[in-house]
């Protein structure tokens, strides 16, 4: 029974991995060799390895620009997120008060609503109250999806978080914002790390609603997009593409092993 | 010396709280709740869950701001003081240790808040670890101790600051007996070492009655009675007392009559049984007459002269202790009464005694109370 059971799931184990292996990991392998290959098509034959695709991408101004526009961009856009979406999770997971569960969907609901509407109604809305569209626009449209993710991830860790040890803190003399610093802060700090990630992430590769309100200016997503159009700028998309990948796995392994850290090293307080 | 000058002498050098009420919604959870403690005392708020024990703790400890009522510290009114302001400690039922800080950390962190010199505090969490018996535990984490060890961290960890009045609340509630009977002696000691004032919340009668100097019973937000724990368990003022604290038999009647300072109540299919009433007992009313099991006499012939109540039955079951045994008696109105018996010498009389032999159950009048309620 129990062999059966467990030769059962190592069957299934085996199976997700594979599925995962070839719609999502092998695609993206795929990106990162044909980065390297020494050919303007993407497809076989292998004609030598190559880092001209690099070069290029490093010495085009207008990628550059985009690229910059968009870190820039999602910089901000996490920082604002991460204040304002802390704030809303405190009032989701800790207190309450007539209204919570509807706080609580009125915060959630943007995450899970659709791009395309979410991008349509901002540009309504932009054109209603006369603001120009500029990376400015742009920013405020990330922060309401931005606000709400974040919001979800650290209210969730809330969830868990023992009211009794900010009492206790309280209670030996920390008052209100100490509390916060040296007690709540570095126990939801994995949360924080984790929905900042995402905050960036989403923000880094918002298309979509970043297409709406962008006006004339560029986001890396919104260059590429522009750029396909060329087919001679595959190689270089297929460059740039594969850094972003490179560094987010590194994010998100560093992320991870803040999580996994919890309680010793990088985030103790030691005042 | 009365509950006013009580009151008062609290309020000059001890703690005082008066008439606190704190409601809930439309739950009353503390309902005109006033006692004082002075210093240097332990005192125990005993009480079943939801008594309001630990809301009267918490309005002390300044985590929750009462609906009415003051609370006086050391000659000042602190009620609207926040926590970390008050001159005042709590030890948490659960704990509350800081998962993401060490064992020394965790101790440290109140002397830190007040800014003590980094030598001291190092004097001081050692000096206070060692007297747990914790030495070498600075650098562990919380998730590494067992519940008698995390229980000790929190004790010192609010200790160290020296505070005028500890607040415990059920500090051993979550611990196996064993450790429990430990702690309890523990705790004793320091309290004793460092004369430091506790008021303890707990619901369990025995602990209260082992470690308290004074006990304050609540139910229902309200405070019953205060009293040494002796006072407690031998005058209780009212049925509710005398059944949460120890073990108590009851017989529910009817006063017949009130004469010389005794009550004689009317036990339907059983007897007449005297009593010093307690309270307002007028004939007529119904009542309830309560008796510990300690307090009775059993034997296998009726008790021969002097003043006695005194009723029959069947044993039903005895439970040898080694040092008494508890016998439990069936009446004829098919209650059970038990008895206890000293083990006193082991050719005694009632060592004859066995199951469903027929027995006589009596004791002094003097020794029951008679409640009307």
């Amino acid at each position: 029974m129990w062999q059966r059971l467990r030769r059962a799931s190592f069957w299934l184990g085996m199976y997700t991995a594979m599925v995962m292996a070839f719609i999502i990991y092998l695609p993206i392998l795929l990106l990162i060799v044909f980065s390297f290959n020494d050919s303007k098509i993407m497809s076989l034959p292998w004609n030598g390895f190559t880092l001209r695709w690099y070069r290029i991408a490093f010495s085009r101004e207008d990628l550059l620009h985009a690229l910059f526009n968009s870190l820039w961009v999602a910089a901000v856009v996490t920082a604002v997120s991460l204040v304002l979406g802390i704030m809303a999770a405190n009032g989701m997971a800790k207190y309450r008060y007539r209204g919570r569960s509807l706080f609580t969907g009125y915060i959630a609901i943007p995450v899970v609503m659709p791009w395309l509407l979410l991008g349509i109604s901002l540009l309504l809305f932009f054109n209603v109250i006369k603001v120009p569209l500029s990376l400015f626009t742009v920013i405020l449209s990330h922060i309401s999806f931005d606000v709400p993710l974040v919001a979800v991830i650290v209210a969730a860790r809330l969830h868990q978080f023992d009211p009794t040890l900010e009492e206790a803190a309280r209670d030996l003399g920390a008052g209100p914002i100490e509390t916060f610093r040296l007690v709540t802060l570095p126990i939801i700090a994995p949360a924080i790390v984790a929905a900042g990630i995402f905050a960036f992430s989403w923000s880094f590769d918002a298309f979509v609603v970043t297409h709406f309100v962008i006006g004339s200016q560029v986001t890396f997503p919104i260059w590429v997009w522009s750029a396909l159009r060329y087919p001679k700028n595959l190689p270089v998309i297929n460059a740039v593409s594969s850094i972003i990948v490179v560094v987010e796995i590194l994010i998100v392994y560093l992320g991870e092993r803040l999580r996994r850290g919890e309680g010793g090293g990088v985030l103790r307080s030691n005042d | 010396m009365t509950i006013r000058e009580g009151l008062q002498h609290g309020k000059e050098n001890g703690l005082a709280v008066e008439h606190l009420v704190k409601r809930f919604g439309p739950l009353v959870a503390v309902d005109d709740v006033s006692f004082s403690v002075a210093p240097g005392e332990f005192f125990s708020l005993l009480g079943p869950s939801g008594s309001g024990k630990t809301t009267t703790l918490r309005i002390i400890g300044g985590l929750t701001v009462p609906d009415e009522g003051e609370v006086y510290l050391g000659g000042e009114r602190i009620t609207y003081w926040p926590p970390e302001k008050r001159d005042v400690n709590i030890v948490f039922q659960n704990y509350a240790l800081f998962p993401h800080l060490t064992v020394f950390e965790n101790v440290a962190f109140g002397p830190r808040r007040r800014g003590w010199p980094e030598r001291k505090i190092r004097e001081e969490v050692t000096r206070f670890l060692k007297m747990v018996h914790l030495e070498g535990y600075e650098g562990k984490y919380p998730r590494q101790l067992s519940g008698g060890e995390k229980q000790r961290v929190a004790l010192i960890r609010a200790l160290i600051m020296h505070p005028k009045v500890l607040l415990l609340d059920e500090p051993l509630g979550a611990l196996d007996l064993k450790i429990r009977q430990e702690l309890q002696l523990e705790l004793i000691r320091i309290q004793e070492e460092v004369g430091i004032t506790f008021i303890y919340v707990t619901h369990d009668q025995g602990e209260a009655l082992t470690m308290a100097d004074r006990i304050a019973v609540m139910n229902r937000g309200k405070i019953l009675q205060i009293g040494d724990p002796k006072t407690i368990y031998e005058q209780p003022v009212n049925r509710f007392v005398a059944h949460f604290i120890g073990n108590t038999n009851f017989f529910e009647g009817q006063v017949v009559k009130v004469e010389g300072g005794m009550a004689l109540v009317d036990v339907p299919g059983l007897a007449q049984i005297w009593g010093v009433p307690v309270g307002e007992v007028r004939a007529g009313l119904p009542a309830s007459v309560s008796v510990r099991p300690e307090k009775m006499y059993i034997s296998r012939h009726p008790p021969k002269g002097g003043s006695f109540n005194v009723l029959q039955g069947i044993v039903e079951d005895m439970i040898y202790t080694g040092v008494s045994t508890e016998f439990i008696v069936r009446l004829p109105t098919g209650q059970q009464v038990r008895v206890f018996a000293q083990n006193i010498s082991k050719d005694a009389e009632i060592w004859k005694i066995t199951w469903d032999e027929k027995v006589w159950v009596y004791w002094r009048p003097d020794r029951s109370l008679v409640f009307v309620e």
